[in-house]
């Protein structure tokens, strides 16, 4: 009991700093929402005139109050999920902006994480199992050669050959434009369709990890006695590879992908603003763009949160499963 | 990301719209799935092909929008085409032609008259009034979040005496008549109504302009042709939809070049290959000059406080070199009178040789710099001290042809013995650090409105320059001169257009003999376009306005295009 009361007050205390690491840090970032809004006006050519400026201050509804006031409201609102208005999107609360790009990202993040860990651990027993061999060298070699491409370059030149050549693919979005997102049969195909490029792009680009940790886990766990006791014995390859090695192998890996779990609501800046994809990694990129503090410090309030939660739930399980981990 | 995918959506007029459009520029304006199934509207028929012949596509928002916000001083793409203002304004010379007005007076300088149109119907069938006009202009007194134009700074009254809609300034401004033209006018019946018009959406929106709200998705807005307007003869689209596009540059290159929109507003490196190739039958650009990019100088210190100096650097500059080193060539070099040419040719000052243009001459450069107190020694320009004229060109880092530009202008300088450093920042730190006049010499730009006053005003009157240190929101580098106030205020008060141009005279003459900005090339206003379904597009042959797709220009091109 000691041990999981020691973690839930790490965890509170972690969870607190990270908060309010979030508040400052964005405060911290040179210029303002304001500053931002008319260098871009004044990139113009247009003379930006006081009044102007007035006008954008009155708009985006900027506080002005002292920096001690605004973190006493930052964490009541946390309390109340109340994040604020954003200053990129005119009239939408942070909430609501947030709520609508999640689902796009956890469907399509999500499942390409899965896929790849899936993909990628079986690559990994196979290559460890034929250790050595050809097959393995290529396993090993091809999935890292991928992963060596940047996520855009490979996003890139799919969209280049598949979009743009062959207009296999749409080129941009989440669904074709025009359509208003709701959930029949054929919206959702429609955004299955748009999600293959970018999905093929995260997988690709991620498999090499999951491949490598798999093989080496294998190859170690292939040193162990009671592998070469179930050979002794005469059991079949496949029965070996599988719930001998692959069982106790798979272990490291399934960590990594709670944690990899934990990220999936961050998003992948890169990915999703290459496809136009509606998701939580397009709308920090817009936030960024804009200085706009509510949405920024929320986004990174949930990807902070889902992570730490992630990790106290892998630390819990852990306890459960491995007794010398909770010490006393 | 290369900059001018920036300048989406933003006004380029002392316009209303200021935050709204700002935001639908940099892909601003996000996402969708606004709870499943929520926006009800009829995106299955706007999915359905209309025919090319009768519908227009134009590229909108980088990024899908949440709210169908049709509010005109703060709304999406489009709004210019359903609110009518009192007059067009041609952003190349900053004349007017008629809207809701159908002619415009200076009575004196500090009294503007428009005449108002006789007959026009709103979109719900009542007629417009001018108290309509009238209760614009007090709702953007009281709320001056919805005047980002400003012109409430000059005005003190408006009212309407039969068809005449009398503005009283405060100060002489009768160059403030293109701000007050500007602005869209909106029917009291409906927004007196209103709570709050800045935060107001106006989904049903009673309008006099010749389009009216069709259908709207978080990709795709649809305009279609109000039937009761004035100007509905005067369209030929039946409807005129905005796709979203890309707020990642090379998707939007793919995008425009497959043929996805009839109009767009793109910056393409190498616009000849990269889209006119694709398609050269049909795809066309322009990308007509819409302001001037110039090197800015911190007149406050040396060796910039010296006007000889600065027209040394003038002469030291090889301005077709540094066009071509940002731009590659498709734009123009801008004359150092700040005008932008041929637009504005006929303002242009007859006493000042060439137009204004300058050769680089470094035997100038040099008659100069020795004027100014600076020879060159083994090589190196050096001041009385003995000391190397050195300094640092701030540039925003993401702005990739001013960093192009200011590199070549660090090595021409280098030639003739200074040692110019360049100084790349985050465009927000650029901002702080240009306004606060924490900076030695930086890239900028200035001007494009095609009016004289808007152009020399911000960047020469004294007003601006505030302490070092202190935001300036314009005239960064602080230049102060009495004489040149006086005037800028007679070019205010200047009621004819001949009177205009004369009082230009003067401050053109301070441009090209005080050099309180070195004029580089102009930047471009980047118009691609199809004419494939539509024709009749502005272009070098036919400057009828720029080729933007917002504001009083793409109402201008609206006009203009017929089918194929």
């Amino acid at each position: 009991m000691r041990y999981f009361l020691r973690k839930l007050a790490m965890f509170a205390l972690t969870l607190w700093a990270a908060v309010t690491l979030n508040f400052i840090i964005p405060r911290l970032m040179p210029g303002s929402p304001v500053q931002a809004a008319l260098s871009r006006l004044a990139g113009t050519g247009q003379t930006v005139t006081e009044a102007m400026k007035r006008a954008v201050e009155i708009q985006l509804g900027l506080p002005h109050t002292s920096l001690w006031a605004q973190y006493g409201d930052y964490l009541i609102g946390i309390m109340h999920l109340r994040f604020g208005m954003t200053y990129s999107i005119t009239d939408v609360s942070v909430t609501r902006a947030i709520l609508a790009a999640a689902p796009w990202t956890i469907v399509l993040v999500g499942t390409s994480t899965v896929i790849a860990f899936v993909i990628g651990t079986l690559l990994g027993v196979y290559a460890g199992w034929r250790r050595q061999t050809k097959v393995d060298s290529a396993v090993t070699i091809g999935s890292t050669f991928f992963s060596a491409f940047p996520p855009f370059f490979l996003g890139l030149l799919l969209l280049y050959f598949l979009g743009f050549k062959y207009h296999m693919f749409p080129l941009t979005g989440g669904y074709t434009p025009g359509a208003v997102p709701h959930l029949t049969l054929s919206f959702l195909g429609d955004a299955v369709y748009h999600s293959i490029l970018p999905a093929v792009t995260l997988v690709v680009t991620s498999l090499a990890g999951w491949v490598l940790g798999m093989r080496n886990n294998m190859i170690n766990t292939l040193g162990e006695d009671y592998v070469l006791f179930a050979e002794a014995n005469g059991l079949r390859d496949r029965t070996i590879a599988l719930l001998y090695v692959a069982r106790n192998a798979l272990l490291p890996n399934v960590t990594g992908f709670g944690l990899a779990l934990g990220a999936v609501i961050g998003g992948s800046v890169l990915v999703e603003s290459i496809f136009g994809y509606p998701g939580i990694g397009s709308l920090l990129l817009l936030a960024v763009n804009n200085r706009d503090y509510p949405l920024m410090q929320a986004i990174f309030l949930l990807i902070t949160v889902s992570m730490l939660v992630t990790i106290f739930v892998v630390d819990l399980l852990y306890g459960l499963l491995d007794p010398r981990v909770r010490g006393t | 990301m290369y900059h001018k995918t920036y300048k989406k959506g933003t006004g380029r007029q002392s316009r209303l719209a200021l935050v709204g459009k700002l935001g639908l520029m940099t892909g601003v304006v996000t996402l969708s799935l606004a709870a499943c199934g929520s926006t009800s509207s009829s995106a299955s028929t706007s999915t359905k092909a209309t025919p090319a012949s009768t519908q227009l596509t134009i590229e909108g928002n980088t990024a899908p929008a949440t709210v169908n916000n049709l509010n005109p001083y703060n709304g999406q793409f489009g709004v210019d085409l359903m609110y009518n203002s009192l007059m067009l304004v041609d952003p190349i010379n900053g004349t007017m032609s008629p809207e809701l007005a159908t002619s415009f007076k200076a009575v004196n300088s500090t009294t503007l008259e428009f005449t108002l149109r006789k007959g026009v119907k709103w979109s719900n069938g009542t007629p417009f009034t001018p108290a309509d006009v009238v209760f614009t202009f007090d709702m953007l007194k009281k709320y001056p979040a919805l005047d980002g134009g400003g012109v409430w700074n000059q005005l003190s009254s408006v009212t309407a005496s039969g068809d005449t809609i009398i503005f009283k300034l405060s100060v002489p401004d009768v160059p403030l008549n293109l701000s007050l033209a500007s602005v869209p006018i909106v029917s009291q019946a409906v927004w007196s109504k209103v709570a709050n018009p800045v935060t107001y959406t106006a989904t049903s929106p009673v309008v006099t302009g010749p389009y009216t709200f069709g259908s709207f998705a978080p990709t795709k807005t649809v305009f279609k042709k109000n039937p009761l307007s004035f100007e509905a003869s005067d369209v030929k689209p039946q409807t005129v939809a905005f796709l979203v596009g890309s707020a990642s540059q090379s998707t939007n290159e793919l995008l425009v070049a497959n043929d996805t929109y009839d109009f767009s507003f793109n910056y393409f490196p190498d616009v000849q290959r990269t889209f006119v190739a694709r398609n050269p039958k049909y795809n066309k650009y322009w990308f007509p000059a819409g302001g001037v990019v110039g090197l800015f100088m911190n007149l406050t210190s040396a060796p910039f406080n010296n006007p000889n100096f600065r027209r040394g650097i003038s002469y030291a500059i090889n301005r077709k070199t540094v066009e071509n080193k940002a731009l590659f060539g498709v734009e123009q070099v801008a004359p150092q009178t700040g005008l932008v040419l041929p637009g504005q040719l006929s303002w242009a000052d007859p006493a000042i040789p060439n137009d204004g243009m300058i050769t680089q001459n470094d035997q100038t450069a040099l008659k100069y710099f020795k004027l100014a107190g600076y020879s060159q020694k083994n090589g190196k320009l050096v001041n009385s001290a003995g000391q190397q004229v050195s300094f640092s060109i701030m540039v925003p880092n993401n702005y990739s042809d001013w960093v192009a530009a200011a590199q070549e202008i660090s090595s021409e300088l280098g030639k003739v013995g200074m040692n110019v450093t360049l100084n790349e920042p985050t465009a927000a730190v650029y901002t702080t650090n240009t306004q606060s006049g924490l900076f030695q010499a930086a890239m900028g730009s200035f001007g494009g409105s095609g009016n004289a006053y808007s152009t020399f005003n911000p960047l020469l009157n004294s007003s601006f320059a505030a302490p070092i240190k202190s935001i300036a929101v314009s005239n960064w580098g602080r230049f102060k001169s009495a004489a040149v106030d006086r005037e800028l205020a007679k070019l205010a008060a200047a009621t004819t257009n001949s009177a205009m141009i004369k009082a230009t005279y003067p401050l053109q003459e301070v441009m090209y003999t005080q050099a309180p900005v070195i004029d580089l090339y102009y930047g471009g206003m980047w118009g691609l376009y199809s004419t494939k379904h539509w024709v009749g597009w502005p272009s070098a042959k036919n400057p009828y306005t720029l080729p933007a797709t917002w504001d009083d220009d793409l109402l201008a091109i609206l006009m203009h295009v017929r089918p194929a």
